[in-house]
């Protein structure tokens, strides 16, 4: 099981911002159809059925089988919902897509890498409450990266701004420090074989 | 006149599809899932529900007769079953 205290591949002194996964309504249709189809073998049930013994074991049988299989559909969907999930980290974000039973990917972005995020709510409903789409533009191969139907967008898109303007700093510093160290040493290895060629004879 | 018992089977059979399918879709919950309340209640929802059913069924089950015959015309046929128009 997936721990968050524990995140994949974790970076040192990385630390969890935030866990987004699309906004519940998102299942909303589907827990309706779900309940639907419950329902619908009642529309051909009669009250003369149950007169009839063997009738009654069969309905029994494959009713409850019916109902077993429409549940676990419902797991299996919820279960596609659940195990899609973007985290935000101090450092990176983290991409889960579950895709049906069997297909998952995962993929990481380093936010100092982050060069454009845009938040989009379109529509009544995502308005209303308040979910969209926020797509993370990288200099990378991958040109995006989209959290979808994520609640609160904007203030996801800010968030991730603001990590990635600290990050690129921190990164920056740290560039910064070992190209100073890199230069100093070559420097230092110049001077030496200067000196070398000096003391030959 | 169809013994009772070739629907016993076609119900075995459903029943293994059906847990093989769970089992599998449950390992992937346990495997994939995020360590969270949630993630616990849904997979207990479902085998509790999966274990009322099918002991449920089979409790009923145990009190008939299997070698018995199930007459599909007879049923179809009864009066009952006639459209009122």
């Amino acid at each position: 099981m997936f721990h968050l205290d524990k995140l994949p591949g974790a970076l040192p002194d990385e630390k969890l911002i935030g866990l987004y996964r699309r906004h519940p309504i998102t299942i909303f249709g589907l827990i309706l159809t779900f309940f639907f189809v419950l329902v619908l073998p009642l529309g051909i049930f009669r009250t003369d059925y149950l007169a009839n013994q063997q009738f009654m074991a069969l309905l029994i049988m494959f009713g409850g089988l019916f109902f077993l299989f429409v549940v676990m559909f419902l797991y299996q969907q919820f279960l596609d919902y659940w195990l899609d999930m973007w985290i935000v980290t101090t450092q990176r974000i983290i991409n889960i897509e579950q895709n049906g039973l069997f297909g998952r990917t995962t993929s990481e972005l380093r936010l100092y890498r982050i060069q454009d995020v845009t938040a989009k709510v379109a529509g009544f409903v995502q308005s209303m409450l308040d979910f969209g789409m926020v797509y993370v533009q990288t200099a990378g191969e991958k040109e995006y990266f989209n959290f979808e139907d994520v609640p609160h967008p904007n203030l996801i898109s800010k968030q991730i701004l603001e990590l990635a303007e600290l990050d690129r700093k921190e990164h920056l510093e740290a560039a910064l420090e070992e190209a100073a160290e890199e230069t100093s040493a070559a420097s230092k290895e110049a001077a030496r074989e200067k000196m070398a060629r000096h003391i030959e004879p | 006149m169809i013994p009772f018992i070739y629907f016993l089977i076609a119900w075995l059979v459903l029943l293994l599809l059906f847990l093989a399918a769970a089992t599998v879709s449950i390992l992937q919950m346990m495997r994939y899932g995020l360590a969270h309340p949630l993630t616990h209640a849904s997979t207990a929802f479902l085998v509790l529900l999966t274990a009322v059913v099918v002991l449920g069924t089979l409790g009923y089950l145990s009190g008939l007769d299997l070698k018995a015959g199930f007459d599909l015309n007879g049923l179809f046929s009864a009066p009952s079953l006639t459209p009122t128009l």
